[in-house]
């Protein structure tokens, strides 16, 4: 029996991990967006009041606040991906800020008293579910054309471009697709926080899931989740430490990114440690075949 | 086969190639020389559709390609392999060969079969394959870039300045194999520097000069005029 | 100096150990254990943390003074405090953590609405009183029963007899409110807490401005307003905003009376406004300047408790005050502190908070509503000299 604390601790590492992995997408292609807790809150209103207001079933709630993120990540995103670096972080920077005080100011949504009355639906069945199928699906993705495709846009957009791959749409659709995932994660959040308000989805969430990111490492989608895992765990492990906590928690992440700029799992690291197991593993392999998958 | 008829293009208002014209044959090696800034890599943006005509049209097969993005062009059967490499430095190498089968729908078989053919042209690129790209030595990534428009099953490929940047020795084994695939069948349009290397491989060349051609003929032609002797062979 | 320090510290302790030693024959001791363990759910990391350390300095005095004084029935309370950075998650595992593995006997916050809004669904699921000292925002006790309780005076219960009041004594008849539409906070103040007041009170509101954190020319807003002719300007904002706010109006000359919200009841606001904020209103659940010798004598503890020397504030007056109260529930209640008496010592906590009548506290004298909300008196204040003064 898991305790009350290590459940709710669960939880939230699977959540942090599935709004990691939200970033990933646009992330590999080389562009940040910092806007993600502006889809995260889409999703979390649009689920919570089809939920609370219309009866609609949670599986079903859930799905319309992904569907409803990614389609407005699919419209922010036809602006959005004609600009790229410090100019692409200051569009998702105020797409956030707009949708935050957006639902800051809208009434059917509660405005500032913020929006209660979810069950609590969300579980750690729930919530595992998501993080097994989105690995699932970013493991055959980076396999995959459109997975090199976007790895390749990420290191050289000119060159990728007279490969005849069409940059624009490959990278709305990872803008569009990382939407859907924040707006899923916001939708698991409001049926376990049980209640939401603007606040809760400002500028700081969108950073933190880009420091998952950044410490965990971009190379591929292993990183956010490691990144995820620690950044729940590690201050919850801190807390010995008293007011010193947070101090010794940045000090940490700083010889982190000396230790290790490109994150602390790399392209490297996942093919060496896949080498490691395959080596041990109880039966031989057969050679895989030349062809290309 | 590719046809440029009286192409302008400009950069701002400035004028970077001037009513060029010229065409590649089905089957046929054609080479354009030029100096720095003559506006060779410009010929080949044009081509590709990354820079658009002010004037004068492109056609492929028969068929106005001018002004249609670029992943419509390679689609209809056109591969470059871009000036200074360019290959995908954090991909392996296999990965980056599979990057050139992108726009290509006709299975895997037949792309598995393609890329033991680049394989057996370019054994080292076997025997490197789950290496990344980034850890190639200088001709290794130009065989990888060859290795990946050849991976496009194209119909021409567009080739920018292969020998920059190579030791002269690689540069030699580098132009026999371009030789090699030309005599295979494929028709190949070559924008270089190194005339007298080029030369003994092409059909056909052009001299292109501040954006305009000054020379058009055979290669041997070419190779016999006075003025490029003076220019490009020291001669 | 440091001789007598040790020697009062000598006599404290050796005090304390003989009402230790006395306790089981005094018969009014009937705690089981060493000591009697509370938790305390504060936003230590973050832009919150100068505030949940004023929640602390308050418990905590609370704390060292009973425990000097002989504890709770001979027992010292010690307080298992934990950090949530205002996060959603940490409030909810916390929570958890205090109820079901350190066993607390009640837990102290969280601070701000939202997290009580989180929270405090906790705290009934797992039937364990949670008692904020700080959040003020419309109708969470209401929707949060039977466990949670608030020490705080929300928001419309202090602004209501406040508003009143100032409106009588200045034969207020029109106002315009404007309002910062970036700041939760100011934004429920200057949209729902306040408006409705205002027409109880019978004055017509004129105009809605609204204007976004971080503005700094206010200069057409105030033009627009004099043009209006209000006889009252209700001030939502943050201090920052506050100040430029009022320092324009005194600058156009806009014959108005100014009133703001708890915000504005920041020491900031009459630095950063100085002279132009002479005369200005603000409403407060605690008044630093307080005469009363028990709350005056808690201000000056408490200043010398905080690393900055700064006053207490209501948050800090309400942690302390919640503290004693619940010294005075545990001994009055026949709570017995053992292990197996956990759930019934909680349900008798929650009996406890929910009969409170007439506490006589230093954040004022509380009574406790069916909704689980305190109702006390707020205070109307008034810059005058550069200082809060309390209007009568």
């Amino acid at each position: 029996m898991l305790s009350g604390f290590t459940e709710s601790l669960l939880i939230f590492i699977g959540l942090n991990i599935i709004l990691g992995l939200s970033v990933y997408p646009t992330f590999s292609t080389g562009q940040i967006s910092l806007g993600q807790a502006g889809f995260m809150a889409i999703g979390a209103y649009s689920s919570s009041i089809l939920s609370t207001r219309l009866g609609v079933p949670f599986a079903l709630a859930l799905a319309a606040g992904g569907a409803a993120a990614a389609l407005v990540g699919a419209l922010i995103g036809i602006p959005a991906v004609r600009v790229r670096g410090i100019y692409l972080l200051i569009v998702t920077i105020a797409f956030n800020e707009i949708v935050r005080v957006f639902f800051l100011n809208f009434k059917p949504t509660g405005a500032a008293t913020g929006l209660w009355g979810m069950r609590q639906s969300t579980n750690l069945a729930w919530v595992y579910g998501l993080v097994v199928l989105l690995i699932l699906f970013f493991y055959n993705v980076q396999r995959s054309r459109l997975g090199r495709a976007f790895e390749a846009i990420r290191q050289n957009e000119v060159a990728v471009g007279m490969m005849g791959v069409n940059i624009a749409r490959a990278k709305l659709m990872v803008f569009a697709l990382g939407a859907a995932i924040a707006g899923l994660g916001g939708g698991l959040f409001a049926h376990y926080t049980l209640f939401i308000e603007s606040e809760l989805f400002g500028f700081p969430m969108s950073a933190e899931m880009i420091v998952y990111v950044v410490l965990g490492g971009m190379d591929t989608f292993w990183g956010p989740i490691v990144g995820a895992i620690l950044l729940t765990i590690l201050p919850e492990w801190l807390r010995l430490l008293h007011d010193w906590r947070m101090t010794f928690f940045g000090l940490l992440m700083i010889i982190f990114m000396i230790v290790r700029p490109r994150g602390l799992v790399g392209r490297e690291t996942v093919s060496q440690l896949s080498a490691f197991v395959v080596q041990r593993l109880p039966w031989q392999r057969s050679p895989r075949s030349s062809t290309i998958s | 086969m590719l046809e440029l008829v009286e192409v302008t293009t400009h950069y701002g208002p400035l004028r970077i190639l001037h009513r060029v014209s010229l065409e590649v044959r089905a089957g046929e090696m054609v080479v354009l020389l030029g100096g720095n800034a003559a506006g060779k890599s410009t010929t080949i943006l044009t081509i590709l559709g990354a820079v658009k005509p002010t004037s004068g049209s492109v056609s492929f097969n028969g068929e106005a390609i001018t002004g249609l993005p670029t992943e419509q062009i390679i689609r209809r059967g056109i591969a470059l392999v871009p000036e200074a490499r360019r290959i995908f430095r954090r991909l392996s190498v296999r990965e980056n060969l599979a990057l050139g089968a992108y726009r290509r729908r006709d299975g895997k078989d037949a792309i598995g079969a393609d890329l033991e053919l680049v394989y057996s042209l370019f054994p080292r690129l076997k025997e490197r394959e789950r290496q990344l790209g980034g850890t190639l030595s200088g001709g290794e990534q130009q065989m990888l870039a060859l290795g990946r428009a050849l991976m496009a099953r194209p119909q021409l490929i567009l080739m920018d300045e292969p020998s920059m940047g190579l030791a002269p020795a690689l540069v030699e084994q580098l132009f026999e194999l371009i030789a090699t695939l030309h005599r295979r069948g494929l028709s190949i349009f070559l924008v270089e520097q190194n005339a007298n290397l080029s030369l003994s491989i092409a059909d056909r060349a052009y001299v292109l000069q501040q954006g305009s051609i000054v020379l058009s003929g055979t290669a041997a032609e070419v190779l016999a005029n006075d003025q490029i002797q003076r220019a490009y062979l020291g001669a | 100096m440091h001789a007598r320090c040790a020697a009062l510290r000598i006599t404290l302790v050796a005090l304390t150990i003989a009402v230790m030693l006395a306790a089981p024959s005094s018969g009014w001791s009937k705690l089981a254990g060493k000591e009697v363990t509370l938790g305390m759910l504060i936003p230590l990391t973050g832009p919150l943390g100068p505030e949940a350390i004023r929640l602390r300095i308050g418990a905590n005095l609370a704390v060292q003074e009973i425990n000097a004084s002989g504890g709770i029935g001979g027992l010292p309370i010690r307080i298992i405090e934990y950090d949530t950075r205002n996060n959603p998650g940490d409030g909810i595992r916390l929570i958890k953590k205090l109820a079901q593995e350190d066993k607390v006997l009640e837990v102290i916050g969280p601070l701000t609405s939202t997290e009580c809004e989180i929270v405090f669904p906790i705290a009934n699921q797992l039937k364990i009183v949670a008692t904020s000292p700080s959040a003020a925002a419309p109708g969470i006790g209401a929707r949060n029963r039977p466990w949670a309780f608030r020490t705080a005076l929300s928001s419309e219960k202090l602004n209501r007899p406040l508003v009143k009041r100032w409106v009588a004594k200045h034969g207020l008849k029109t106002a315009v409110i404007i309002t910062d539409s970036k700041d939760r906070f100011s934004f429920s103040y200057g949209t729902q807490a306040m408006p409705p007041l205002l027409e109880e009170a019978g004055v017509k509101i004129l105009d809605r401005p609204m204007f976004v954190q971080g503005d700094v020319d206010f200069s057409a807003h105030v033009t627009k307003i004099k043009t209006q002719k209000p006889d009252a300007l209700v001030v939502a904002a943050l201090y920052t905003e506050g100040s430029n706010i009022v320092r324009e109006v005194r600058r156009q000359q806009v014959p108005v009376q100014i009133i703001g919200g708890i915000p504005l009841g920041s020491a900031q606001f009459i630095t950063l406004g100085g002279e132009a904020v002479e005369n200005a209103y603000v409403v407060s659940s605690f008044w630093d300047g307080n005469p009363t010798p028990f709350i005056k004598q808690f201000i000056d503890k408490f200043i010398a408790a905080h690393p900055q020397q700064q006053p207490p504030n209501d948050t800090s007056a309400n942690a302390y005050d919640t503290v004693y109260i619940t010294k005075k529930i545990i001994e009055a209640g026949g709570v017995t502190n053992k292990p197996e008496d956990l759930a019934s010592d909680r349900e008798k906590i929650r009996r406890g908070w929910e009969s409170l009548k007439d506490y006589p506290g230093v954040g004022g004298t509380m009574t406790l509503n069916k909704d689980g909300d305190a109702e006390k008196e707020g205070y109307l204040l008034q810059v005058r000299g550069g200082k809060f003064n309390l209007v009568d």
